[in-house]
């Protein structure tokens, strides 16, 4: 876990190297056009020629630094798949510290933060991460902005802000998605679903949500099973309800399940008295 | 089923020497720009050499940058639809991608590394064993530390065993228990041990710390947990069937509320009866002892 002003220091450091960034490829740009021009100078060739092999020097040199923090990136990625958080954060301050002239690494970096703080359930940090992924790649159709707008819709599910939540599922909505980024966004559209009261449209498509929630790790997809029961506990669908809850324990334990998410109490409820309800019924013919 | 030569893809997806593509380009460029410097700048022949050549590799790197980022982009897109096919299990499918994404050589060490273990994958679940041994000891080979070189040691592991190949997978195994820390990887190996020690009939060496073995199992694979829980309640049904040959003959194991039926019973609520008997052949014996978890209410298939 980072302190909160850790996590400031960190959304700081990530601006600066987005401002940073835009400054030098601007720069660099400008110098291009001027050797270019100078180039084709009959009077002065020499300079222009100078500042265009000044140009490709700093471009190579920034280009050699961005491919090992390119690396560093994809390193983190292991290194969070494999649960090791503080090392892949230790990774991913080091570089969003200075400039990158690659856009997508430092956008990368800046989503792998937001996943970390995500799951160490720092929502205002990871909300701000993604916030800044969403305001720097524009374009909806950029995969590391879909993947940042799922986590931004949970985040905002979990400081309450349901205008929020709403914002990233229909930027969402309106994307073509491949399996992976459903699987991200999965959880956020259950959620949202439940929070607004439309559990019968959580309800939809039942089978192929079960499918997803399958292939996702352990905890969420636990997660995932259990607010599928508890929308099928609020649609009155008590079969289907035992059914994912009894499954969502096979993820993770009942208990663990209720003290991540209290809100799952009703449907815990509902099965033991339903299954207290069968035995008395069971004695009773006996 | 179209036959798909492993060797050919693993070595046409080796990337190609670095100097061979930009690193070429940009030195040419260099030199280029070195010899417009030397180039008199006083006569009009000159200056227009000089202002052309300068265009010249302007254009050439722009081109060249683009066709990179093209290439990078058609890579990950193509390596996207074999992922997502491989995660539904769709293996057949996912040979004609995999063939166009490991056809040349891949730069990205990751992607390549990836559809390289997911070829194995394709060729484990379509029966072709050898192949599958021969992608996995490549990956082994090309990355002997870190994450990548385990999981391909961990599946050339389950490969060789249902090649009865039992002495070398033993040997990987125990190297691999050793080495492992992370709970995914070691949940994996825990599935390789437990496999061999099915395969070898030791079931009271695979049911001991049954409990810790799925529990590591179900933090460490989600659904795939599914496989240690069939195995495991294959070891009890063995154990329980030679426990009742000793005693009553009555006894049965297919008497109901037994630990190999409930752990069946898990097992089949995470994944279909078919997944677990296609990648486990010997679990079709639970398949006809004991019924499945029951579907989705309102589906017809779980």
């Amino acid at each position: 876990m980072i302190s909160d002003q850790q996590a400031e220091q960190l959304i700081r450091r990530a601006y600066n190297s987005i401002r940073l960034t835009r400054a030098v490829r601007g720069g660099l740009l400008c110098a291009l056009f001027y050797g270019l021009v100078r180039a084709s100078d009959s009077n002065d060739g020499t300079t222009g020629t100078s500042v265009l092999i000044a140009v490709c020097v700093v471009w190579i040199g920034l280009s050699i630094q961005a491919r090992r923090k390119a690396n560093l990136t994809t390193r983190a990625s292991q290194l969070i798949a494999a649960g090791q958080l503080s090392q892949a954060r230790e990774i991913l301050s080091g570089v969003c510290r200075g400039l990158c002239i690659y856009k997508p690494v430092l956008l990368m970096a800046c989503h792998n933060l937001a996943v970390i703080l995500q799951k160490q359930r720092q929502w205002p940090a990871a909300w701000q991460f993604c916030e800044l992924v969403r305001n720097w790649a524009r374009k909806n159709s950029n995969r590391i902005r879909i993947l940042s707008e799922a986590i931004r819709a949970e985040c905002s599910l979990a400081m309450n802000n349901l205008v929020g939540a709403y914002e990233s599922l229909s930027v969402l909505s309106r994307t073509a998605l491949n399996i992976s980024e459903r699987l991200g966004v999965l959880q956020a559209e259950i959620s949202y679903g439940i929070r607004v009261g439309r559990s019968d449209t959580v309800m939809a498509d039942l089978p192929n949500k079960v499918a997803l929630a399958g292939l996702l790790p352990t905890e969420q997809a636990g997660l995932a099973h259990a607010s599928l029961a508890l929308a099928a506990h609020f649609a009155g669908q008590s079969a289907r309800r035992d059914w994912l809850w009894r499954k969502a324990s096979l993820y993770c334990p009942a208990k663990e399940l209720l003290a991540g998410q209290p809100a799952f109490g009703p449907v815990a409820q509902a099965i033991s008295t339903g299954e207290t309800q069968a035995c008395k019924n069971v004695s009773g013919q006996v | 089923m179209a036959e798909v030569d492993f060797t050919d893809l693993i070595a046409s997806s080796r990337p190609r020497r670095r100097l061979t593509k930009i690193g070429t380009f940009i030195l040419i460029g260099f030199i280029l720009l070195i010899w417009s410097l030397l180039i008199s700048p006083e006569t009009e022949q000159g200056q227009l050499i000089r202002m052309l050549l300068s265009l010249v590799i302007l254009v050439g790197l722009g081109i060249s940058v683009i066709r990179s980022v093209t290439r990078r982009k058609v890579l990950a897109k193509c390596s996207q639809q074999v992922s997502d096919l491989c995660l539904q299990e769709k293996w057949s499918q996912a040979i004609e991608p995999l063939r166009r994404l490991l056809g040349k050589p891949v730069a990205l060490a990751q992607i390549r590394y990836q559809g390289l273990l997911e070829l194995a994958g394709v060729a484990e679940h379509t029966g072709q064993l050898k192949g599958a041994t021969e992608i996995y000891e490549a990956i082994a080979r090309e990355q002997p530390h870190g994450l990548l070189g385990s999981l391909a040691l961990v599946g050339k592991a389950i490969v060789l065993l249902k090649l009865d190949q039992l002495a070398d997978a033993d040997t990987i195994i125990r190297r691999l228990e050793v080495s492992v820390e992370s709970r995914s990887l070691k949940s994996l190996v825990l599935l390789g041990r437990l496999y061999q020690q099915i395969k070898t009939g030791h079931y009271s060496d695979a049911l001991t710390e049954s409990s810790n073995k799925c529990e590591l199992a179900r933090t460490g694979m989600s659904s795939k947990a599914a496989y240690v829980y069939a195995l495991l309640g294959l070891a009890y049904r063995h154990q329980e069937m030679s426990a009742s040959s000793d005693e009553s003959p009555g006894n049965s194991p297919e008497a109901g509320g037994s630990n190999a039926e409930v752990l069946w019973q898990q097992a089949t609520m995470l994944l279909g009866p078919d997944i677990l008997v296609e990648k486990f052949p010997e679990l079709a014996e639970l398949e006809e002892s004991y019924p499945s978890a029951p579907p989705l209410p309102g589906t017809t298939e779980g």
